[in-house]
């Protein structure tokens, strides 16, 4: 018997020897909804070295624990180590979240499962034979109700000469480091990210301070040169300093990026419609389109010619559709390929781009004129609606609906820019593939409804027959050109001064005055008034291109000054140069002068330079001063131009017709 | 496109008010567990703190557990506050009482609130944005909004933490006595989801 319970007590012994050292290499609580486990990358470690170690949570189906920023409501998971002192523990590092949202609030987590990482480092000091790991978590585990958990955790990894790796240790996945550069601006109840990403759109942003943005709304994307800027609600928040978070691109890649604060640009065209429905509604904008007065016309004249064309081939007819389809697609394609160009060189273009050129809008403004004039019947043109006394299979081929789907296209721009805004705005902010294909989409829409009737012999046959009403028709449609050139004509008003917009008028009225000459001549004065056609209209768009622009109007009436022979002498007085301009609203000569020399940016800098000072003596109406001034120098009108130098030296009277070298030669 | 439906359909279910400190606190008309009707801007006059709860929410209970709410609202209701629970449980969620087992809840844990709103329809929490259990909102006696957001500043379900939190509500009844600034008189809120 004595020797019985030797040998159990030298076995229990031994027994304790094996087990107690022996590897503890997880350690892991079950409680009512969760089961955690500490575990380890390493069975043993080594002195001076860092190992990383992770806490899992494994949960009962769809529950959920949170993210360090866990939304709305909620708590994340917190731990307390206790750790002897040669051992340092690292913060958990977090996996991406996801978005869970209860009844209208937002929370940022983990459903089912999640493993946090860490890192634990041995000290050189650490002379121990064991490292013991100890934690206290605890975490809310939610689905619907919440239930607060808690655990205790404990890992003894030995430590030895050499480190050694647990073989089924998992490393977590985590996001990346950002390496490009990331900006952020809190302004106006928004929080703006800015990304330098070129791989895919950011489509979520997670912050890691609680309530900075408001968690439940979307969060908006915008396309912009060298990156994208997220849009993102918030509340009457401040935040100073790096801004942390997890960026989630399209491509489901995640990235943790530390925003530094600085400037970054309100998008008004970000929109987040969702590439779909962005394509759904250009589609159908191109068909509306269709409706609008600019286009209208080109497609009812356009359809009518098939009502002539019914008797006729159908394939040709077919054909005739698909090259006015081709045609659109063609200009949509050079039109979005145009818009890319212009973005890639860093040109801030939006949607109505081209309606702030005052180029564009005199060029189709002209276009349009000229249109409706032709239905009005003072011109032929035949590229739009195949003339009556041309042959079928001439103008009408196949070139020629090509041509007017292009014009279809140069006449609908200015009619899309107001209704289009929502899918074509999205356009703009997109990479260079989605821009083509909503422009496609677009031109499709606006092809489809004479595409229809091309393909449909039933729809054929609905179209009215022939008649001398078609006349009639034609030159109804000239009215909805008129309106769409007036409307033009409106948006110019806007941009460029009243003088240019004489001059435009003047330039309408000598169009339709020639090609009046044009319909009634013949031989040599034809040719004149063709010719003369092509120079007002050159002469005009030139005026405009050259018409200053706003900014230089600025600062030519920040410089003016009012006339008066008291201030005129107070200034020579003071030795000051003065620069007199007598002129009048009435007085042709002195508005070319002022446009052609006086309003130009090397003569106001120079002005402002030499610290000239700007009368404007306005003599469109009556004013005794300024007829006292003008009788002095011997004069009975305007204009008169005098620049009296420095220090009271003589004045010098200019010529009546000025020009930029004149003034800048007379002013040194 | 569903997606964008479906979240759609939301808007109606979720729409949340945008309360601002320092604007007007909006009116209301709730029913207490005693079925009287109990009108916000009949206590103008009075500082009010609406207390929005969850019997069931942990960090609810980390309050009550040890009679430390109780305590907040006997220290105040004392001074002439009005303190007023609000309960915005839907029907069949955690947290939604009728009004006898909200007044067996109140003398259970001996709750020393002026009233006890039942919310059912979730009216007043949206009205108010309420996001959580306990979500605060200190009223001031010209009947604007003094302070809201978590009731002190330590997130946790653990009642051994109040000792060490700052304490965003009393501090903000305080300040109004004396006076003086109400700061921070916005925070973040936290606890467990309102069950709308």
């Amino acid at each position: 018997m004595k020797y019985f319970t030797h040998l159990l007590l030298v076995f229990l012994i031994s027994a304790a020897i094996f087990i107690a050292p022996s590897v503890q290499a997880e350690s892991s609580v079950k409680t009512a909804h969760s089961e955690v486990s500490l575990l380890s990358s390493v069975t043993q470690a080594r002195v001076g070295e860092t190992f990383e170690a992770k806490v899992r949570f494994e949960l009962e189906p769809d529950w959920h624990i949170y993210w360090i920023n866990p939304g709305d409501s909620g708590l994340a998971a917190q731990a307390k180590w206790d750790v002897p002192d040669t051992l340092s523990v690292s913060e958990f590092k977090w996996p991406t979240p996801e978005r869970i949202r209860m009844a209208g609030l937002m929370n940022y987590g983990y459903v089912d499962e999640v493993e946090l990482p860490f890192n634990v480092k041995l000290d050189k000091e650490h002379t121990d034979g064991t490292a013991p790991i100890r934690v206290e978590l605890d975490w809310l585990v939610c689905k619907e109700i919440c239930i607060p958990e808690s655990a205790t955790l404990q890992l003894n990894l030995p430590v030895g000469n050499e480190v050694i790796v647990a073989p089924d240790y998992e490393q977590v996945s985590l996001p990346q480091e950002y390496s490009k550069q990331v900006k952020y601006e809190i302004e106006a109840k928004e929080v703006r990210i800015w990304l330098e990403e070129d791989s895919a759109a950011p489509h979520y942003f997670y912050p890691e301070k609680m309530g900075l943005i408001q968690h439940e709304a979307e969060q908006i994307v915008a396309y912009t040169k060298g990156g994208y800027v997220i849009n993102i609600p918030c509340d009457e928040v401040e935040h100073n300093g790096t801004l942390s978070g997890i960026v989630v691109l399209e491509n489901g890649q995640s990235y943790y990026v530390n925003a530094e604060p600085g400037t970054v640009e309100v998008h008004s065209e970000a929109m987040n419609t969702g590439y779909g429905l962005a394509l759904f509604f250009a589609f159908l904008g191109g068909m509306i389109l269709n409706a609008m007065p600019c286009v209208f016309p080109i497609l009812a004249l356009k359809a009518l010619s098939l009502s002539r064309e019914a008797e006729g081939n159908r394939v040709q007819i077919r054909e005739n559709g698909i090259f006015y389809t081709l045609g659109i697609l063609f200009s949509m394609l050079l039109l979005g390929a145009f818009i890319i160009l212009l973005r890639e060189a860093g040109v801030a273009i939006g949607w109505g781009f081209q309606l702030q050129s005052p180029l564009f809008v005199t060029s189709m403004l002209l276009l349009f004129f000229v249109i409706g004039l032709s239905l009005s019947g003072l011109l032929n043109l035949p590229v739009l609606f195949g003339d009556a006394n041309h042959k079928l299979g001439e103008r009408d081929g196949v070139l020629g609906s090509f041509l007017t789907g292009v014009l279809a296209v140069l006449v609908a721009s200015p009619c899309a820019v107001p209704f289009m805004a929502g899918a074509v705005g999205y356009a703009f902010t997109q990479p260079a593939i989605k821009t083509l294909s909503i422009m496609l989409v677009l031109g499709a829409g606006l092809a489809t409804p004479y595409l229809l009737l091309s393909f449909s012999p039933k729809l054929h046959g609905i179209m009215p027959k022939p008649g001398s009403w078609m006349m009639r028709f034609k030159e109804l449609m000239a009215f909805p050109m008129y309106a769409s050139a007036a409307w033009l004509l409106w948006v110019l008003m806007q941009q460029i001064p009243l003088e240019d917009i004489a001059t435009l008028l003047c330039a309408l009225i000598s169009i339709a005055f020639l090609l009046w000459i044009i319909k009634y001549s013949s031989g040599l004065l034809k040719q004149a008034a063709r010719l003369l056609v092509l120079c007002v209209l050159g002469m005009t768009v030139l005026s405009i291109h050259t018409t200053p622009s706003a900014e230089m109007l600025n600062r030519y009436d920040a410089i003016k000054e009012v006339f008066s022979a008291e201030r005129l002498q107070n200034l020579r007085a003071q030795g000051k140069p003065v620069f007199v301009n007598a002129t009048a609203a009435w007085c042709i000569t002195c508005k070319v002068n002022e446009r052609v020399a006086l309003r130009d940016e090397e003569v106001i800098a120079r002005l402002e330079e030499r610290g000239v000072h700007y009368l404007v003596a306005d003599w469109t109406n009556e004013d005794e001063e300024i007829t006292n001034w003008l009788d002095y120098y011997g004069r009975s009108g305007v204009p008169l131009y005098i620049y009296y130098p420095a220090d009271g030296e003589e004045e010098i009277i200019l010529p009546q017709l000025l020009t930029r070298s004149i003034i800048l030669n007379t002013i040194p | 496109m569903k997606k964008i439906l479906a979240f759609l359909l939301l808007i109606p279910a979720i729409s949340f008010a945008n309360i601002e400190t320092g604007m007007p606190a909006p009116d209301f008309t709730g029913t207490d567990s005693n079925g009287n009707s109990v009108k916000l801007s009949d206590y103008k006059g009075h500082m009010v703190v609406l207390e929005w709860t969850n019997h069931k929410c942990p960090f609810v209970e980390k309050y009550y557990s040890e009679g430390h709410m109780q305590a907040l609202q006997e220290k105040y209701t004392a001074k002439d506050v009005k303190w007023l629970r609000v309960i915005s449980s839907a029907k069949g969620k955690q947290g939604h009482v009728s009004s006898q087992e909200a007044n067996a809840l109140i003398e259970q844990q001996k709750v020393n609130a002026s009233a006890t709103l039942l919310d059912e329809s979730g009216a007043i929490g949206r009205l108010y944005g309420a996001k959580t259990t306990p979500h605060m909102f200190v009223i001031d006696k010209d009947g604007n909004i003094a302070y809201q957001g978590a009731i002190d500043s330590i997130h946790s379900t653990k009642t051994e933490d109040i000792a060490k939190a700052t304490p965003y509500v009393s501090d903000a009844l305080d300040a109004l006595e004396e006076g003086k600034m109400v700061e921070p008189s916005t925070t973040a809120p936290y606890g467990c989801g309102v069950k709308y």
